[in-house]
């Protein structure tokens, strides 16, 4: 892909700081609109303010005063409530969450499973050796712990996935996170 | 597909991805401007491109490129293109 030239300051005098302050002041008006985390907020403002800049260069390489290139960007980027939208429309579809904060909502799930598969290995192992360990009554409630703990993060791991697309599947995954802690009880009841 | 077909050839910053695709259609086919960036950032939500900081030209930019995926996604949508201009040709080639 061909670098974009930097022409800043080339050509013809540049009134910066009225330029500058456009830009700034058009990047902190869509800002201002975003509904998005603090760091995509000031990604998005670095993008346009760069946008902004290489835009206004590639004017005055066609002739445009400084001033004038900055205002043709301004405009060819559009109204800033429109920009601003787009952005929180893309938000609106899909979760920006990433990394663990993207996966915490298994966490808990997970943990049951594991813990139920511990549980109910225990109690066979013990009953294989004889010991009084094993009961079946509890065996039953550690496998009906392990398959209510697989179903929910079955359940979990989709709508995370499901959330990459539509945001609102969030709450699904963490409905079916909070719906783990009752299997958990399970073995406490009766 | 336009954008996935841009970043194809390399990955890009956004201004240069625009750019890009204004010579390679002899400025016939521009995204709109402010488009492009809720394009790119769908786009990196849908994992069809990453990005990452970098410096280019002394300044701090947010860098696309594509994925796997994207890669995939680009050949499927390649392929339905091809599909959608082969039967609007035959349609049109039998106009006498």
């Amino acid at each position: 892909m061909e670098p974009v030239q930097d022409v800043r300051g080339q050509g013809c005098e540049r009134d910066s700081m009225t330029d500058d302050d456009k830009i700034r002041g058009y990047v902190r008006d869509v800002r201002s609109e975003l509904q998005l985390p603090r760091s995509e907020k000031r990604r998005v403002a670095e993008e346009l303010a760069n946008h902004l800049d290489d835009s206004a260069d590639r004017h005055m390489r066609s002739g445009h005063t400084r001033k004038e290139a900055v205002d043709v960007a301004i405009a060819e980027l559009g109204d800033p409530s429109d920009v601003a939208s787009e952005f929180n429309d893309e938000t609106s579809r899909g979760s920006h969450v990433k990394g663990i904060p993207k996966w915490l909502p298994l966490a808990l799930p997970t943990f049951q499973l594991l813990l139920g598969g511990i549980l109910l290995a225990w109690s066979l192992i013990g009953d294989l050796a004889g010991s009084t360990r094993g009961n079946r009554t509890i065996q039953g409630q550690y496998l009906l712990l392990v398959i209510a703990a697989a179903i929910l993060s079955y359940g979990v791991f989709s709508s995370v996935r499901h959330a990459e697309k539509d945001s609102s599947w969030r709450w699904v995954a963490w409905f079916c996170s909070v719906l783990a802690i009752l299997p958990g009880l399970l073995p406490f009841i009766g | 597909m336009l954008l996935l077909a841009v970043l194809a050839a390399g990955p890009g910053h956004g201004y240069a991805v625009g750019a890009e695709l204004r010579r390679k259609s002899e400025g016939h086919l521009a995204v709109v401007e402010g488009s492009l960036y809720p394009a790119l950032h769908r786009l990196e939500t849908a994992g069809l491109v990453e990005s990452s900081t970098q410096k280019v030209d002394g300044r701090s930019r947010r860098v696309y490129q594509l994925t796997a995926d994207g890669k995939t996604a680009l050949k499927e949508e390649l392929d339905q293109w091809s599909q959608f201009k082969m039967c609007v040709d035959r349609v049109v080639n039998e106009i006498p």
